[in-house]
This record gives C-alpha cells, sequence and structure tokens, in this order.
C-alpha cells in the first residue's frame, strides 16, 4: 500500500507550516512509522530542523532533473535516525519556481514514482505561495494540510489554501482533498485567538483540528535539530501530545493495522 | 527476460550555485526577430516608409543587376539575411534604393 503523500501549506508565511510537518513527522517516528520529508521550501528550514548532515542532491535537482523515479537517488539520512528521511532544500530551489519543460507541473509526481511504498508517510513541506513548488506539490499530493494561525490575515490564507486545493483537485488531481485545517501557534488565553478559532471552525466545521499551542519548546527543539517527542518538557509534552492528535488524522493511520505492520517488520 | 538498462543517475542542477537574485542568462534565448513574411524591404519607388519596410508592390517590374563585391561581403550579406528570413535581393534593392534617394 503506498503511503498517503500530505502536502502541509498555507499562503501566509509565519504560520507554521514548518513546524506542523517536523510535528507531524515526529509524530509518525514515534509510532515507528517511516517518514519522508519533502521540503519544497528555498529556506530549507525543514532539512535544517532535521539535522541533516550533508546535503547532496536536493528537490531543485529532482524537479530540474523530472525524470520518473529520480526522486530516490535524492533521499538523504537525518540525524533523527532511521525512520525519517529527507528530500532536502537549498536556496537554488527558487530557481524552480517557474515552470519549466513538459507538463511542468506533475515534475514532483514524476519524480516520486516508486518512493511511495517505501514509506508510511510522505510529507510535503511547501513554501508560502502559490508558485510553482506549492503547484507541484499539489499535484503529487493525496491529501492537504492547511496549516494557519488565529488571526485574520491568517484565516484569510487558510481559505486561499483551500481554494488552491479545490482547483488542484478540479484540474488533474481528483485524488487530492484538505483531511485538515491546523490552527498552530495559539494561546487560548489571549480572546482575539479564541474568536478567530471559533470563526475558523465556523467557515470549515469539522475539518478544523484541534489548536497546536504555542511553546517555546517547539522552537527549542528546531533549533537542536531534534524531534519535539524527545525533548524533555512539559511543553514539548504539550506540543506533542497535540501532534499525536493530528497524526492520526492527516495520515489516517487509524484505518492502518500498527500491531500487524510492527510485527511483521520485526519478523524481517 | 531483459533487464532495464540503468538509470542515469541525478546530477546537480547547473543553476545550483547561482543565487536567486543574481542576474543569469535565460535558459532557452529568446527567439531572433524576424520580419513578417509579408514585409520585405522596398523593391521599387513610392512604397517607401521610414524603416523602408512595406509590402512588396506587386506592380514593380524586376530586373538583374549583376555586380562584383568582395566575397567577405557577399557570403556575409547571405547569411545575415537568411538569419533574418530575408531575401538577398530585397536586402540589395534597399541599400541601392537608399543610395540613388541619398539617404
Amino acid at each position: 500500500m503506498d503511503a498517503p503523500v500530505v502536502a502541509v501549506l498555507s499562503l501566509k508565511g509565519g504560520v507554521g507550516k514548518t513546524t506542523v510537518t517536523l510535528g507531524l513527522a515526529s509524530a509518525a517516528r514515534n509510532e515507528r512509522r517511516r517518514v519522508l520529508i519533502v521540503d519544497l521550501d528555498p529556506q530549507a528550514n525543514a532539512t535544517a530542523g532535521l539535522n541533516v548532515a550533508d546535503v547532496g542532491y536536493t528537490t531543485s535537482d529532482v524537479l530540474y532533473d523530472g525524470r520518473s523515479g529520480v526522486g530516490l537517488d535524492a533521499i538523504t539520512a537525518t540525524g533523527w535516525g532511521e525512520l525519517v528521511d529527507v528530500i532536502p532544500a537549498e536556496r537554488a530551489l527558487e530557481h524552480r519556481a517557474v515552470p519549466s519543460g513538459a507538463d511542468p507541473v506533475r515534475r514532483l509526481q514524476r519524480a516520486l514514482n516508486g518512493v511511495a511504498d517505501r514509506y508510511d508517510l510522505i510529507l510535503l513541506d511547501c513554501p508560502p505561495s502559490l508558485g510553482e513548488l506549492t503547484r507541484n506539490a499539489l499535484f503529487a499530493a493525496t491529501q492537504a494540510v492547511v496549516v494557519t494561525e488565529p488571526s485574520y490575515f491568517a484565516v484569510q490564507g487558510a481559505q486561499q489554501a483551500v481554494e488552491a486545493v479545490t482547483v488542484a483537485g478540479r484540474e488533474g488531481n481528483p485524488r487530492l482533498s484538505v483531511v485538515a485545517i491546523v490552527p498552530n501557534r495559539t494561546r487560548a488565553a489571549l480572546s482575539e485567538h479564541r474568536y478567530r478559532l471559533e470563526e475558523l471552525r465556523s467557515v470549515f466545521g469539522v475539518k478544523v483540528t484541534d489548536a497546536i499551542p504555542e511553546r517555546t519548546a517547539i522552537q527549542q527543539a528546531q533549533g537542536a535539530g531534534v524531534p519535539i517527542h524527545d525533548w524533555k518538557s512539559a511543553g514539548a509534552r504539550s506540543a506533542a501530545r497535540a501532534f499525536d492528535d493530528l497524526i492520526g488524522r492527516v495520515a489516517d493511520v487509524s484505518a492502518r493495522d500498527l500491531a500487524d505492520e510492527l510485527t511483521t517488520r520485526e519478523g524481517r | 527476460m531483459i533487464n532495464p538498462p540503468p538509470r542515469p543517475a541525478l546530477r546537480k542542477a547547473p543553476d545550483a550555485d547561482v543565487h536567486p537574485v543574481a542576474p543569469m542568462p535565460s535558459a532557452v534565448p529568446a527567439p531572433r526577430a524576424t520580419p513578417r513574411p509579408e514585409l520585405r524591404p522596398v523593391t521599387g519607388f513610392g512604397g517607401r516608409t521610414s524603416d523602408t519596410l512595406v509590402h512588396r508592390s506587386k506592380k514593380v517590374k524586376l530586373t538583374t543587376l549583376e555586380v562584383k563585391v568582395p566575397k567577405r561581403v557577399a557570403k556575409a550579406a547571405k547569411q545575415k539575411a537568411k538569419a533574418r528570413g530575408q531575401r538577398l535581393d530585397d536586402v540589395v534593392g534597399a541599400a541601392l534604393l537608399n543610395y540613388v534617394d541619398g539617404l
């Protein structure tokens, strides 16, 4: 069974797409699942947060090449251990933000041929724009997670992201759907945040997940290049629980029998 | 059973070391501008415009003018006319017209 390919996106910068991507990867790793993160943001924050020792081939090279299955050559080990790999990003990925070559919107999908059956979850960390990189992600993905924060501009960005997913589904990727709208960086004590969360739920209903709390531990773990589940603090445990809740929703892990999988792997 | 040929490995993109804000020559050169097919250098009187490109008049009578020019000039003129999608007869005719008009 091929792994779900989850595009993590928002059209607004700074809402925590990479934080959610890394949090989901950490939660999946904590469940002994194999995860591949495809870093599609030229800022390469996910690559940095995964503590990659040596960046060789990147998503820029993969998208430039564009051949079927070539993404396999760019899979790189991370400091998070054997369960988490990455196709890293680099600054030059910005060059791929414009259409190039034949059927440019499906270059990533082609490049990832043969990759999905090696992992339990593939996460596409998108840049904060609707350029060619995000379009490639939306045509390669099977699910979309829209990240937002409880602010006026971010709610607008979430609406635009959902529209983008709808268009991508209509224009050639009918299996794609929004599985979660994740309010990130929330502080429950702020009335403005509570108001915006209610607003989100009134617009998007059950697709809005529980909020990811703003925790200093998240930044600390990212700075140290370790999964949030391995960071020892009360704040880290709180954030980790939120990502545990989220992983079941976005990767549909409940539909898969984890115990059987673990038994199979241990028997290899 | 035949094994598929090995797939060439991934290589670094040629622009990997180019900063995104640095000026970079386009990977695909812009196509050379060529005159529209119906536009030719003027070959007769009465149809001339300021840039000497007008529709060819069907009423113009053509004649053969045999001249000797340096081989290098003839070769370069042919190459240039071909690259621009022009006829050498039209190019020479336009040049002569400018000469006789004193331009």
